[in-house]
C-alpha cells in the first residue's frame, strides 16, 4: 500500500498511489493513513484520483479513517474516478463527506514533521 | 458457447479464497469482458458485485480454512449471468442488504449485500451437497 503526503494551505493531503482500494489492502491502508496523520494539518484531504476501483471494504476503511481522525480534523475526499464516485453515490456516502472534484496542488512535507 | 466473433462467451475460473486471489480473478473477468467490447461502466459494476460476493465467501464461508471459489460467468444477450460456488459454511443472505445502512451512522461495514442487490438481478442462494451456490445476473445497460 503506497500513499504519499503533502500540504495545501492548512490542509494535509494524503494521496493513495494504488489503482485498487479493496479488501486486499483495506487494513494496510488504514494503518498507513494512521501513521501519516501524525503530521499536523486540518482538514485531511484524501486524494483518490488514482484509484480506479473501490469496494465496500475500501469504503469501510475510509469511514474508519474519518472516525479515527475525529471531529477536530474532518476528512474530505478529492478526485473521484467514475467507478469510485458511483460507489459513494450508491451508499450515499457522498452525503457524509465533503467531496472535491479534483485534488489540490500540494507542497511536500516531511513525514514526521 | 461462442459469439459471432468466435470468442467464447463463457468463462470459468477457480480461485483461491483469499483477497489477493480475488483481484487476479477479477482481472481475468475484466479481460474477458473487454474482449467482448463490454463498456467500462458495466465492467465496473460487474467487478464490484463479484468483489463483494467473493469477499463474503472468504469471510463467512471460509472463516478458518483457506479453500477455493468456483466462478462462472456467461454473456447472454444484454446480461452477464454469474454463479459462484464454495464448499464452506452455509451462508444464506436471507434479508441481508434489503436496505442501505443509514449514511449518518457512518458504519464501517454492512454495505456488501446492499451493493450486490442494487447492481444485480435474480439473486438466488442454494445449498446442495455441502456446496453454497450464489447465482445472479448483471444487466449490461451500456452495451451497444
Amino acid at each position: 500500500m503506497q500513499v504519499s503526503v503533502g500540504r495545501a494551505g492548512s490542509a494535509l493531503v494524503i494521496t493513495v498511489l494504488e489503482q485498487r482500494l479493496d479488501a486486499a489492502v483495506a487494513l494496510t491502508f488504514k494503518e498507513a493513513v494512521r501513521d501519516l496523520s501524525v503530521t499536523a494539518g486540518s482538514p485531511v484531504i484524501l486524494d483518490l484520483s488514482r484509484v480506479e476501483f473501490l469496494d465496500s471494504s475500501g469504503l469501510g476503511a475510509i469511514v474508519g479513517v474519518m472516525k479515527m481522525l475525529g471531529p477536530e480534523r474532518p476528512l474530505e475526499i478529492a478526485g473521484l474516478t467514475s467507478a469510485v464516485r458511483k460507489l459513494f453515490r450508491l451508499t450515499r456516502m457522498d452525503t457524509v463527506f465533503t467531496i472535491h472534484d479534483s485534488p489540490p496542488d500540494t507542497v511536500a512535507v516531511a513525514a514526521a514533521e | 458457447m461462442t459469439s459471432r466473433s468466435g470468442l467464447a462467451t463463457d468463462l470459468r475460473l477457480t480461485c483461491k479464497a483469499e483477497t489477493w486471489a480475488i483481484r487476479d480473478a477479477l482481472g481475468a473477468v475484466e479481460s474477458f469482458l473487454t474482449a467482448h467490447d463490454v463498456r467500462k461502466d458495466d465492467i465496473d459494476d460487474i467487478q464490484l458485485v463479484l468483489a463483494e460476493a467473493m469477499t463474503n465467501i472468504v469471510r463467512h464461508a471460509y472463516p478458518v480454512n483457506l479453500d477455493q471459489i468456483w466462478l462462472r460467468v456467461r454473456l447472454r444477450g444484454d446480461r452477464l449471468e454469474c454463479d459462484l460456488q464454495d464448499r464452506g459454511v452455509a451462508f444464506d443472505p436471507g434479508q441481508l442488504g434489503k436496505s442501505l445502512p443509514e449514511p449518518a451512522t457512518c458504519r464501517e461495514g454492512g454495505y456488501g449485500w446492499f451493493i450486490i442487490r442494487s447492481l444485480s438481478e435474480g439473486l438466488c442462494y442454494s445449498r446442495k451437497n455441502g456446496r453454497n451456490t450464489l447465482t445472479f445476473s448483471v444487466p449490461l445497460i451500456a452495451m451497444t
